[in-house]
């Protein structure tokens, strides 16, 4: 019997921590990728920006 | 539908819901699945309970292969399209097949310790298990340690391909050689076969496990593209700057 509970805690944790690793990254990539499209948006406006203030 | 008309949104706003019911669903077959694993299948007259590691066990390494052949066929389409989406179709299908072997690799000798006495054989299955874990182990750690390019998708499918030579000799091993691993119980010789109880909850159990596998490749792939989205607005960034 404590094999048969060993094995499948084992399963469950490797599942576990993959999804929760999955999860991680996604935050991590979300919060980059928001990152970057704010900055790719604003780079554009930067010269004229520079412009106006001539 | 005339070439005119205007293009649907990117991202309908039904698509959100869908992979949450698919989730939903599939952690709804892995009760039903963990139901019939425990309770539903009757005990086994030579093992006794511990033959129930046999539902998660054997829906592990299935899994494990069907997301190897992901790899594999994408790591194909790669090569003859050099297609972003077919390498990141590839990554997933290593990642997510990784972690299914390791569970098959993990509850077979916690199965195998009671049984046979030992908790691990070099047998051809077994070896041929473990060399398939670090070969996909090695293929995710060599995509780390080269620098991104054309060159490192290109490598990596390469060795993709070679790697899944082992899928179908890993398959075939307990029926071409007699091993200490035991017989195949489906598609196997004459004595083959088992239970009706049993083999409806080892049908239940590598349905959720194979729907498992496909909704975690999916995430996977999901946040590849998302690198490769990041990738792209650097180097765009980079391009501004000058």
């Amino acid at each position: 019997m404590g094999s048969l509970v060993a094995a499948y805690t084992v399963a469950w944790v490797i599942l576990m921590i993959y999804v929760l690793t999955l999860a991680a990254r996604q935050k991590k990539l979300r919060q980059a990728l928001a990152q970057l499209q704010a900055q790719v948006e604003a780079a554009p406006a930067a010269p004229s920006q520079a412009a106006h203030a001539k | 539908m005339s070439s005119t008309s205007p293009s649907p949104p990117a991202v309908p706003a039904q698509e959100s819901s869908r992979p949450q019911l698919a989730i939903l669903a599939t952690l709804a077959l892995l009760l039903i699945a963990l139901y019939w694993a425990l309770i539903g299948a009757p005990t086994e007259a030579t093992m006794g309970t511990i033959q129930r590691i046999f539902y998660y066990h054997v829906p592990a390494a299935f899994a494990a292969w069907m997301a190897f052949g992901v790899n594999a066929i994408a790591s194909c389409v790669y090569l003859a399209r050099r297609s972003l989406k077919a390498d990141a179709w590839a990554v997933a299908g290593a990642e997510v097949g990784l972690a299914f072997l390791a569970i098959n690799l993990i509850t077979g000798p916690i199965w195998a310790r009671p049984v046979w006495g030992v908790w691990w054989e070099w047998d051809p299955r077994l070896t041929l298990t473990l060399a398939m874990w670090v070969m996909y182990a090695s293929y995710l750690i060599l995509r780390q340690l080269t620098p991104e390019g054309s060159l490192q998708p290109r490598l990596a499918a390469a060795l993709a391909i070679f790697f899944a030579a082992d899928i179908p000799i890993d398959y075939m091993s307990i029926r071409w050689w007699a091993t200490q691993h035991p017989a195949p119980v489906l598609f196997g010789g004459p004595d083959s076969g088992l239970a009706p109880r049993m083999l409806v909850a080892l049908l239940i159990s590598l349905a959720a496990f194979t729907c498992l596998m496909a909704i975690l490749v999916w995430m996977r792939y999901r946040q590849q593209l998302a690198r490769i989205e990041i990738t792209r607005l650097r180097q765009r960034l980079a391009l501004a700057e000058e």
